[in-house]
């Protein structure tokens, strides 16, 4: 499945069967124009009236603690939850670990696990090529084609897109009834994550404007903040960054990026090596996310870390 | 049927077919699961019911519109749909 990618529109059953690795319907459109206008076009209207409050109601130290912690909690909960350990299972886990992890991904408003796990596959398996639903290289050579394409890769793709068979890519998942549940109630995660950080900020300044500010900061900034992150490996990582191993696609690492997505800036590093629990690869790449595996496993809350060997890293080299 | 590549088509076969699809992912008992209740009541979402009818899309080799919950909203509608519509349309896995 994740060999060269052959037909990038159906699979073969070993009996023979086929099937759609992927479909589109209107059906499907009017779900994805709704979650686009909820998750991707209210948190930067809710970021500008964030920043304009903050003219008349200065931001204080609880609700920007809240911010960060919201902005941890779901981070992490992306890139060890949903993208490490669930799309790739570079490493097992506890499964309250697994619960929590999915939870805190959910809160991130980037999709239900089974749906994001999907079609993150799909990602890996047609990487810059037909199939891949937010390649920035797919739309001409030109100057305004290439604009074209980033801004698709950063987050217009979402207004309607090719939908992946979950039976096909998450097989797994879809027979894990824990996971399923968690994904069937994707939206109750994430209204969790906008009432968590309200309360929060309502309980500790004790006032209104407190309570909006921490639903401004720790949900809509937060949500900005996070999926624009992850947006940014699909745009700008996959047209800039530095290449240092093999790789077939167009696939870049940033370091400054990793600092501020908890290691996911190793884009192209992760293009390389997948399954690797690190995306850093190397001691001295700052990879946030990898030390708090490491740190679960000293917790005997996962284990199975899997890494890459210092010799098959050479071997790979560009 | 031994590793058939083309069911049989009828109500029952097809019924059957989508109830253990979705006992497995309710993980309940096919047996519990009423052919007769809305796909809402049973608790699926849309992503699991674009999952049925990929999975019976598979199983069948009929072309199926992601849609069909919405219009034939029980097991039972479901299934009468699809085994007429077979009778309509060129089947991929029949050899
Ligand atoms: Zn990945
Ligand atoms: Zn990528």
């Amino acid at each position: 499945m994740y060999l060269e990618s052959i037909d990038s529109r159906y699979y073969e059953t070993p009996d023979g069967r086929r099937g759609k690795k992927a479909i589109q319907s209107d059906f499907l459109r009017r779900i994805q124009i709704r979650h686009f206008l909820l998750f991707t076009v209210l948190p930067p209207i809710g970021t500008a009236v964030a920043i304009a409050l903050l003219f008349w109601y200065p931001l204080g130290w609880p609700v920007f603690a809240i911010f960060l912690i919201m902005w941890s909690i779901t981070s992490v909960g992306q890139t060890l939850g949903y993208h490490r350990l669930f799309a790739h299972a570079s490493f097992k886990a506890h499964p309250a670990v697994r619960a929590a992890l999915a939870i805190a991904g959910s809160m991130a408003g980037l999709g239900s696990l089974i749906s994001w796990t999907a079609m993150h596959r799909r990602h890996h398996e047609c990487s810059d090529k037909p199939g891949d639903m937010h390649s920035p290289n797919l739309h001409g050579e030109t100057r305004s084609a290439r604009l074209r394409g980033f801004v698709h890769a950063h987050f217009t793709w979402m207004m309607g897109h090719e939908y992946p068979n979950v039976n096909y890519y998450t097989p797994e998942l879809m027979s894990d009834y824990r996971l399923l549940w968690i994904s069937r109630h994707y939206m109750t995660w994430i209204v969790l994550g906008l009432v968590i950080p309200t309360a929060a900020a309502a309980l500790i300044t004790g006032t209104w404007i407190g309570a909006l500010n921490g639903f401004l900061w720790g949900g809509a900034v937060r949500m900005f903040v996070v999926s624009n992150a992850m947006w940014s490996l699909n745009s700008f990582l996959h047209i800039w960054g530095s290449k240092p191993y093999k790789c077939r696609d167009h696939s870049g690492n940033s370091g400054l990026l990793a600092l501020f997505s908890w290691g996911e800036g190793w884009h192209h590093n992760h293009h390389a090596f997948p399954h690797s629990a690190s995306f850093a690869l190397t001691w001295y790449r700052v990879d946030p996310g990898y030390y708090l595996i490491r740190l679960l496993q000293a917790l005997g809350l996962v284990w199975d870390v899997k890494t890459v060997p210092a010799q098959r890293l050479a071997e790979r080299a560009a | 049927m031994s590793a058939s590549r083309s069911p049989v088509l009828t109500v029952d076969s097809v019924r059957q077919h989508s109830l253990l699809f979705l006992a497995k992912t309710l993980h309940t008992d096919p047996g519990k699961i009423d052919a007769d209740a809305d796909f809402d009541r049973l608790g699926l979402d849309s992503v699991m019911a674009v999952a049925l009818i990929l999975d019976l899309e598979e199983w069948s080799g009929l072309d199926l519109e992601p849609s069909l919950l919405f219009e034939y909203p029980t097991i039972n509608e479901l299934a009468r749909y699809v085994t007429a519509s077979a009778s309509e349309q060129p089947r991929a896995n029949v050899a």
